[in-house]
């Protein structure tokens, strides 16, 4: 039978035909037998159909039971769902690897962009007199503060690149603009701008490398960048006591100062795992935070015997497998309980250990670990396309089978991080939450100038780099990231109106500061006594 | 009185921050909602859940409602993807627990008759594309035009799905 006389005969039962069709429908039941057995079977098919929607129940008080879903996600309660979804523990080590490989170096990346921030904030002040044969004297610091605006004709200094910055109009606005003086009015940035840590960092090669590099200027320039940072999830979670005890806490400073991280940071893995669209959906998952959020789950990735296990190449080459990656989109699980992969792990020393081990059997035995496993969110995760074609990306399986990622996983200091309560509190926390399902998140992740910049060698340099980990490490730094007016600051609007203001961006991305930063007598004013007094 | 106010009167004084106008989209959409999910997920406690998770995420997200589209259509996209999320996690769990399918399907609780069990159970058997447009085209009583508009889809794979469903039906109905 044609098509269109199928199309039709269909159309004429849905009632979707035109007159005209409608009486060619006629004409032809008349003589085509065949045309006419379709239209009796369709038109039964549908009436029997139609008479089903009868049969349906709708169960007493739905609409109560919405409303009140509504209610109590509105007070921000978790709603819960009856389901119970049990996996099994292989399915949990996958999950384990991705989180990380995604959030902590954007905090790293998001730390040196704001450092960069600081940097170029601060630059205008210097006034000092061991510096005035390089930078005029009718600049006056102390004016700007009190708020005078400046003119083109308050800025005159020898050095040709601070004149192009100061001198532009970009610069001009933003100072006009009053936000860098409420920026530079706090006293926490003042400490820190103060620090020996800061000027190390600030003084070194490799930080200079990184802000002088086209790839910094390209990520500055990137509308995502720009896009997130002039997002409110952004602000929250900066200004968000979690994420500032995290980055206060001694376990973040020395995961970030651990070669196996610096290390990380630098492979292309990494980078594409970032760049991937399939992380970047995964990121944006719900279901994945409220995972990532829970104490079991972070218990179970600081077990030593669940590091052990991850970092053994018998799991790397299951993590590559293409069945194993097909399990979750397609599953087919005995095909892959016959692949020699699974087996060899299965069969691995590794894994009897940790099979063994008493306080695997004490976690897998534990409620908490039950409850994680029952949990309807753990179920939404390992059900959720995205996580499945995560899983299936070869970008994560190049992940996995890193050996710096292997050898990160195993290192004590990312135990302690996971297993960290700040950790924890971090990954519990609505603004975090909040941000990862940002879809400025998402698209900055999947910006390639966002995966150019960590890609690129000056930012594992810096990242490797003894300064930046000293700074991280500082309890200067700390102290600044706890400290209630620094985080009074990141969630001023003020700061978030900097941060979105094109003029800001423009600067940050322009040549000439690239240049400002990479020159040594800049360097020299913000290393000197009198600066760090200031 | 709210109730007699169209959709777009009252998502826009749920975007003025009127909660009560949100519940007389609830009130409105909660029965039909229910019968898609319930169609496709085969569960009772299931189906109140998606609904209910589906209604939370349309409250959510309701800033990004476009005009365009009628305000049912675009909760019905909602309702549908909860149903084919539940519905993959159901496959891996089924997969992985090694659990028989359970044959009690809602349509077999719904009629005694040999006929109707028969239907509902082919339509059980159905992949979730084909039978979500059954459902919409027959229980939703919604236009080929429509379902396009709720699953996405130009209206040429509508009809395609729609033919491809019955002829499905057919056999299994017709050639057992």
């Amino acid at each position: 039978m044609k098509q269109r006389t199928t199309d039709i005969i269909q159309a004429e039962i849905d009632g979707e035909n035109t007159p005209a069709e409608s009486e060619e429908v006629k004409k032809l039941l008349i003589h085509d037998m065949e045309a006419k057995a379709l239209y009796d079977d369709l038109l039964q098919i549908s009436k029997e159909l139609s008479s089903l929607k009868s049969e349906f129940e709708i169960p007493e008080e739905l609409a109560g039971f919405i409303k009140e879903g509504i209610s109590e996600h509105s007070d921000s309660k978790r709603f819960s769902t009856n389901k119970i979804h049990k996996l099994t523990k292989e399915e949990v080590m996958p999950d384990s690897n991705s989180f990380f490989s995604g959030k902590i170096p954007f905090i790293i990346a998001a730390a040196i962009v704001l450092i960069a921030v600081l940097v170029y904030i601060d630059f205008p002040q210097p006034n000092h007199s061991d510096v005035a044969g390089t930078i005029g004297t009718d600049v006056e610091r102390a004016d700007r503060y009190r708020g005078v605006q400046m003119t083109h004709e308050d800025i005159s200094l020898d050095d040709q690149e601070f004149q192009q910055v100061l001198q532009s109009d970009i610069f001009i606005s933003l100072v006009e603009s009053g936000e860098l003086q409420a920026l530079a009015k706090d006293e926490s940035f003042v400490n820190l701008m103060a620090s020996p840590d800061f000027n190390q960092l600030f003084a070194s090669p490799d930080f200079n490398r990184l802000i002088a590099s086209p790839d910094f200027a390209l990520l500055m320039a990137d509308p995502s960048f720009n896009e997130l940072m002039a997002s409110p999830e952004f602000s929250q979670l900066l200004a968000s006591p979690e994420f500032n005890q995290l980055l206060a806490s001694p376990d973040f400073s020395r995961l970030s100062a651990s070669p196996e991280f610096s290390r990380l940071m630098a492979s292309p893995e990494f980078s594409y795992l970032t760049a991937s669209p399939d992380f970047n959906r995964l990121s944006a998952n719900p279901s994945f935070h409220q995972l990532m959020a829970s104490p079991d789950f972070s218990r179970l990735l600081a077990s030593p015997d669940f590091n052990r296990l991850i970092s053994s190449p018998n799991f790397s080459r299951l993590m590559a497998n293409p069945e194993f990656n097909r399990l979750t989109a397609s599953p087919d699980f005995s095909r892959l309980s016959a692949s020699p992969e699974f087996n060899e792990l299965m069969s691995s020393p590794e894994f009897s250990q940790l099979m063994a081990n008493p306080s695997f059997n004490q976690l897998i035995a534990s409620p908490d670990f039950n409850r994680l496993l029952a949990s309807p969110d753990f179920a939404r995760l390992m059900a959720s396309p995205n996580f499945s074609r995560l899983m299936a990306s070869p970008d994560f399986s190049r992940l996995l089978a890193n050996p710096e990622f292997n050898r990160l996983m195993a290192s004590p200091e990312f135990s302690r991080l996971v297993a960290s309560p700040e950790f924890s509190r971090l990954m519990a926390s609505p603004n975090f939450s909040r941000l990862m399902a940002s879809p400025n998140f998402s698209r900055l992740l999947a910006s390639p100038d966002f995966s150019r910049l960590a890609a690129s060698p000056e930012f594992s340099r810096l990242s490797a780099s003894p300064e930046f980990s000293h700074l991280v490490a500082s309890p200067n730094f700390s102290r600044l990231m706890a400290s209630p007016s620094f985080n009074r600051l990141l969630a001023s609007p003020n700061f978030s109106r900097l941060m979105a203001s094109p003029n800001f961006n423009q600067l940050m991305s322009s040549p000439n500061f690239s240049r400002l930063m990479a020159n040594p007598n800049f360097h020299r004013v913000v290393a000197s006594p009198d600066f760090n007094q200031f | 009185m709210m109730t007699n106010s169209s959709d777009r009167e009252l998502v826009e004084l749920c975007l003025s921050g009127n909660k009560k106008a949100f519940d007389v989209l609830v009130e409105r959409y909660h029965e039909p909602m229910y019968r898609t999910v319930y169609g496709m997920v085969k569960d009772v406690e299931q189906a109140k859940d998606i609904v209910q998770i589906g209604f939370i995420k349309s409250w959510e997200k309701l800033h990004t409602y476009k005009a365009d589209y009628k305000f049912s259509s675009w909760l019905y996209r909602i309702m549908i993807n909860e149903s084919l999320n539940n519905e993959q996690r159901k496959k891996v769990h089924d997969k992985l627990e090694n659990q028989a399918v359970d044959d009690d399907t809602p349509f077999h609780q719904m009629s005694e008759k040999e006929n109707k069990k028969a239907l509902a159970q082919s339509i059980d058997e159905l992949s979730s594309i084909y039978r979500v447009v059954i459902q919409l085209r027959h229980f939703e009583e919604m236009s080929y035009a429509e379902i396009s508009e709720v699953l996405d889809i130009d209206i040429k794979t509508v009809k395609s799905r729609l033919y491809t469903a019955r002829m499905q039906l057919r056999e299994k109905l017709y050639n057992r």
